[in-house]
């Protein structure tokens, strides 16, 4: 009996949940034309189906996956759901049945196109955590230090590890104001929360000075005679620039900040 | 009393002109309590207006220098602010921009203030405050001032991760003539002691483990192209055999800025030969990951590279023997001499070969630049360009079409035609 197609499934966009969804449609006999988490907007036509967690269900889908798969794809799609692939929870529904049918094999399979999908939004949002190693920028304020990002994908379990170890002595917050959700991290311990928005606004004398200094170093180390925006615009696209402290305007410690500053030192407000 | 922003903007613009700004070539986890690790792929941080990449805190610790090389900005007969920044304030500074995540680490380089010893001794000062004092586990790249005493090389080489010595130019003669204050010597003896002490600290390491460490990144050098007279074959042959002789990480190329009138020297209108420049670092690629040895990129006979066609293309267009390569079966060595495949993409062919015979549309998804390749392999016994063009259709259909469209000088500047993915990289350190 072939499978149903015409309906869209629903979850919470837990890593758990779209297990939940990949047991059910094996279940059901079902192959949802979408798998729908709270992010996306679409709505369609078809029938809906709401699918609750259940974790006894993830955890035999996940066993399923190590044993008869392998251990490295239940890695990798558990990456391949950090992603921001255009229908990424029925891609990695597809690639899983390709990988229940054929085997450890799967893996290897780069040039068919359900497993090159997943592939190619594993590496962006590989590509992506990389760019915001070397492209966050990270404000002092009363000894935290607070940095913003817009990432595509869900970057914050990869850039992790990075930044807890290059920092492991400092208490650092990275907002990541796409999905809205923090990391959190004190020497010692790191963690991600939800967290809606972070206002960093730095008015402290030392902070601005060092700032400047780092404007100053980023516009003189430029030779004049070989200037290509065009370069450095495809090596640093100007979607990352409005959070980088090179390419904001030069603040000064005027009334316009002193207005909204209730310490003298800085503000760091978290919703 | 000089404040750190003026000095700062004086040792940047001093600073600039070299090349090497990569934070490559060694991983290693911060300790518990300190601040700083390193990326073995290099981490860029920012892009300049020019392109380039910013990875490093790149400055000069002094550009009051005694010398008077003719090609520099800093020479000693040249009127230009002077600077000197204290050991304490340049770590203070590097470790404000790391603390930030602005930077990766420190690219610590000198004008000769006093003596070459002298010069070096500031250097170690500055490295051990950021080592010792400050526990600094991030990445410093230092140059070592030719002429300086033994023992203060390997002393930085203690505190560094990279160490270079500039070759500066191509050749004996026009070093002679353009940095009177050089000798080859000079140069090359810092050098091949670097390579000795990193060579025989691997040794020790395999007998103890807690050797100290010797420049784990290994060792670079860069000269500047288009000063003085040598041709590409030369550049590409003294290259190749630094990688041989010093076992060198990377030789990096710049293009010659016109800083200063000099009759020993191109005029001050020359542009900067940008193509050339991008051209070796093709070819630089091809010895260090695609097997080429110099001799096949160039020969006496052709010692310069073709404008329009990068090094790899002229090569296969210059060998029908060796096409076409059948994908389903040829091995790595011979897929990486295809044009259109690249070192990803070759592996990436032996991985999918694996679980099944290859087609057009899979090589394509696999990042196979189809545009090249298609004239130079077949799929299952079947060439996807259906047509076999003779010599000079391959070249025009292989030349960059903006290449062909715009008048030398803008060819010269143009990157627009850069082809090999690798060559980004290259650009931006991540190696």
């Amino acid at each position: 009996m072939p499978d149903r197609t015409n309906l869209v499934y629903r979850y919470d966009g837990s890593f758990d949940g779209l297990l939940t969804c990949v047991f059910e449609s094996y279940a059901r006999h079902e192959l949802p034309d979408a798998i729908l988490s709270p992010d996306d907007m679409q709505t369609m036509l078809f029938e809906s189906r709401r699918v609750e967690t259940d974790y006894v269900k993830s955890a035999r889908v996940l066993r399923g996956v190590m044993s008869r798969i392998s251990p490295e794809a239940a890695d990798f799609i558990r990456m391949a759901h950090l992603s921001c692939i255009f229908e990424r929870d029925r891609r990695i529904l597809v690639f899983l049945r390709l990988g229940f049918d054929v085997g450890p094999g799967v893996m290897n399979r780069l040039a068919d196109a359900r497993v090159n999908a997943l592939v190619s939004g594993v590496r962006y949002l590989e590509r992506e955590a990389h760019h915001y190693m070397g492209f966050l920028r990270f404000t002092e304020i009363d000894g935290v230090l607070a940095s913003v990002i817009q990432p595509k994908n869900r970057v914050l379990p990869l850039i992790d590890p990075h930044f807890s170890d290059r920092f492991n002595a400092e208490r650092f917050i990275i907002h990541d104001a796409s999905h809205r959700c923090a990391l959190m991290h004190m020497p010692g311990c790191s963690r991600i929360v939800p967290l809606d928005e972070l206002h960093i606004t730095a008015s402290n004398a030392r902070e601005l000075e060092i700032q400047a200094l780092w404007r100053k170093f980023h516009q003189t180390i430029a030779i004049e005679g070989r200037l290509n925006p065009q370069l450095q615009r495809s090596n640093l696209p100007l979607r990352f620039r409005p959070e980088m402290t090179e390419f904001q305007r030069e603040k000064t410690t005027g009334k316009e900040i002193g207005c909204h500053e209730k310490s003298a030192s800085g503000r760091l407000s978290a919703v | 009393m000089m404040t750190t922003m003026e000095k700062l903007t004086i040792l940047t613009d001093a600073a600039k002109y070299d090349v090497a700004c990569t934070s490559s070539g060694v991983g290693r986890a911060a300790k518990p309590g300190t601040m700083g690790n390193s990326m073995a792929c290099g981490i860029c941080h920012s892009f300049s207006a020019d392109g380039r990449c910013i990875s490093l805190l790149k400055v000069l610790q002094s550009n009051a220098c005694s010398y008077d090389c003719s090609y520099c900005v800093n020479r000693r007969t040249n009127d230009t602010p002077r600077a000197t920044f204290t050991p304490r304030e340049l770590a203070d500074l590097t470790m404000a921009f790391y603390r930030r995540n602005y930077i990766e680490g420190l690219f610590l380089s000198s004008g000769v203030t006093g003596s070459a010893d002298t010069t070096m001794e500031l250097m170690i000062r500055t490295l051990s405050i950021l080592r010792e004092e400050y526990r600094f586990g991030g990445y410093i790249h230092a140059k070592a001032i030719p002429g300086a005493d033994e023992k203060l090389v390997t002393r930085l080489g203690r505190l560094a991760d990279r160490m270079s010595v500039n070759l500066e130019l191509p050749s004996c003669q026009s070093l002679q003539k353009l940095a009177p204050d050089k000798s080859r010597a000079d140069v090359l003896r810092p050098m091949s002691q670097i390579a000795q002490g990193i060579a025989q600290t691997k040794n020790e390491l395999t007998l103890y483990r807690h050797t100290p460490q010797f420049v784990p990144a290994g060792q670079s050098t860069q000269m500047i192209v288009g000063a003085s007279p040598e041709t590409d074959w030369q550049i590409l042959s003294l290259t190749s055999a630094l990688y041989r002789k010093y076992a060198l990480k990377r030789v990096f190329f710049s293009a010659y800025m016109p800083v200063v009138a000099d009759s020993r020297l191109p005029a001050l209108t020359t542009r900067p030969p940008l193509l050339r420049e991008h051209r070796l670092y093709q070819a630089d690629w091809l010895l260090r990951f695609y097997g080429f040895t110099a001799d096949e990129i160039l020969s006496e006979r052709h010692p310069n590279f073709h404008p329009l066609i990068d090094p790899k293309c002229n090569w296969a267009i210059n060998h029908p023997e060796f096409f076409p390569v059948e994908v389903n079966r040829a091995d790595y060595e011979a897929l990486l001499r295809v044009p259109g495949i690249g070192v990803t993409s070759a592996r990436r062919i032996l991985q999918a070969r694996r679980s099944g015979s290859l087609a057009v549309e899979g090589l394509r998804r696999l990042g196979v630049v189809m545009k090249r390749a298609q004239y130079f392999l077949t799929v299952g016994g079947r060439m996807p360009a259906r047509v076999s063009l003779n010599r000079a259709q391959l070249i025009s259909a292989l030349s960059s079409e903006k290449g062909m469209a715009l008048p030398e000088t803008a060819r010269q500047l143009s990157f627009l035609d850069t082809t090999e993915e690798d060559y980004v990289k290259c650009l931006t350190g991540q190696i």
